[in-house]
C-alpha cells in the first residue's frame, strides 16, 4: 500500500474520532412549547426563530437525501413553509422535531420522486463537492480536523466517494444512514419518524450499511 | 418487520457499525445559505399575497429592531410630552386665577347707533 493510501486511512480515522455526537438544538421543551404556541397564533418572530434554530439540521438532512445544493435549498425551504402552513395539526404527541424530520423526509422522498419522473438530476453530488472544494480552498477553510492541504484534499475525496455511494443506495436506506449515522438521531426517534418499528429500523440500518460498505469497498474508499 | 428483517440476527440488528460513515462525515457540515430564511418568507408572503412576512421588520431573524424603533419612538413621544406638557412655558397671561387676584368685573360695553 503505498503512502498515500496509508495517509488516506489514518486520515479516515483521526475524522471518526472527531465525528460530532450530537446535532440537538439546545432548547428547553419549556421555550420550545412556547414558541409552538406563538407559532400558533401566527407570530411571525416566533417562526423567524424556530427557522434559525432548525434549518441547519434539516437543510442537511435534505442535502444528503438528495445531493444537490440547489434542490436542497428548495426543499428545506418547503419544509418551513408546510410548518407555518401545518403548525395547528402539530398536537405535541411527539417531539416537534420528530414531526418536522417527518415533514423533511415526505417532502424528500415527493422531490425524489419529481425528479425520477422526470429524470432530471439538476446536478449531481461531485459538482456540489468540487464547488466545496473551491469555496474552501479559496478561503483557506478546512473541514474540522483536515488542517494541511493534502489532508483537505483527502477529506474532500472521502467525502465524495461517501457521497456518491450514498446516491447510489435505495432511497429508504439512504435515509436510516442519514438519521442515524449523519444526524444521530436515537432509534426510537427513527422510528418515528420512519413510522416503522424499532426493530425493523435496526435491521434496515444494518442491511443499509453493509450496502453502502459494499459500495465504498468497489470504490476504494474502505478495504 | 419483514421476513428478510427477522433472519438478521438481534446481536448484529443491535450492533451500532455506522462509525465509519460517521469518519467519512466531514465536521463542516454544508450549511444553509444565509439568504435561507428571506427565501422562506418570501415564498410564504408571495402564496399568501401579501398576508404575513408583509413588513420590513419581519424580514429580521430577531425581534431587536422593532425594540429599538419602539424604544425610540418612546422615549421621542416621551419628550414631546415633556416639552409640550405640564413643564411647558406658557404665554405671560395665565389668567387671574393662576395669578392669585380677584377677577376683575365685566366690562360693560354700550353699542350706540349713529346720531
Amino acid at each position: 500500500m503505498d503512502l498515500a493510501r496509508e495517509r488516506f486511512f489514518a486520515a479516515l480515522e483521526e475524522r471518526a474520532l472527531a465525528a460530532r455526537v450530537t446535532f440537538d438544538v439546545p432548547m428547553s421543551p419549556d421555550r420550545e412549547n412556547r414558541l409552538i404556541e406563538r407559532l400558533k397564533s401566527r407570530d411571525e418572530t416566533a417562526f423567524n426563530e424556530i427557522v434559525g434554530l432548525y434549518q441547519s439540521r434539516v437543510y442537511n438532512l435534505v442535502y444528503r437525501m438528495l445531493g444537490s445544493r440547489e434542490e436542497a435549498q428548495d426543499v428545506a425551504q418547503e419544509v418551513f413553509i408546510t410548518v407555518f402552513k401545518a403548525i395547528h395539526l402539530f398536537r405535541g404527541e411527539s417531539k416537534f422535531s420528530t414531526w418536522l424530520y417527518r415533514i423533511a423526509t415526505n417532502h424528500c422522498k415527493n422531490r425524489l420522486k419529481y425528479l425520477g419522473r422526470r429524470a432530471v438530476y439538476p446536478k449531481t453530488p461531485l459538482d456540489d463537492l468540487s464547488e466545496r472544494d473551491q469555496l474552501e480552498s479559496a478561503s483557506m477553510s478546512t473541514s474540522g480536523t483536515v488542517d494541511r492541504p493534502d489532508r483537505l484534499l483527502e477529506g474532500v475525496e472521502v467525502e465524495r466517494l461517501l457521497q456518491e455511494a450514498m446516491v447510489e443506495l435505495d432511497e429508504d436506506h439512504r435515509l436510516l444512514i442519514v438519521l442515524r449515522d449523519i444526524q444521530n438521531l436515537s432509534y426510537q426517534e427513527i422510528a418515528e419518524i420512519t413510522q416503522l418499528a424499532e426493530g425493523t429500523v435496526k435491521s434496515r440500518l444494518h442491511r443499509a450499511r453493509a450496502a453502502l460498505r459494499e459500495r465504498l469497498v468497489e470504490k476504494g474508499a474502505l478495504e | 418487520m419483514t421476513p428478510m428483517d427477522e433472519r438478521i440476527p438481534d446481536r448484529e440488528r443491535e450492533d451500532d457499525s455506522g462509525s465509519f460513515v460517521r469518519g467519512m462525515v466531514s465536521d463542516q457540515e454544508p450549511a444553509a445559505p444565509p439568504d435561507f430564511l428571506r427565501g422562506v418568507q418570501t415564498k410564504i408572503r408571495r402564496r399568501s399575497r401579501g398576508k404575513f412576512f408583509r413588513n420590513g421588520w419581519t424580514t429580521s431573524p430577531s425581534a431587536t429592531t422593532v425594540q429599538i424603533v419602539s424604544l425610540a419612538m418612546l422615549l421621542a413621544l416621551i419628550l414631546i410630552w415633556i416639552l409640550g406638557g405640564p413643564f411647558a412655558e406658557v404665554g405671560p397671561d395665565r389668567g387671574p386665577a393662576n395669578r392669585g387676584e380677584e377677577a376683575l368685573p365685566p366690562v360693560k360695553i354700550e353699542i350706540r347707533g349713529p346720531r
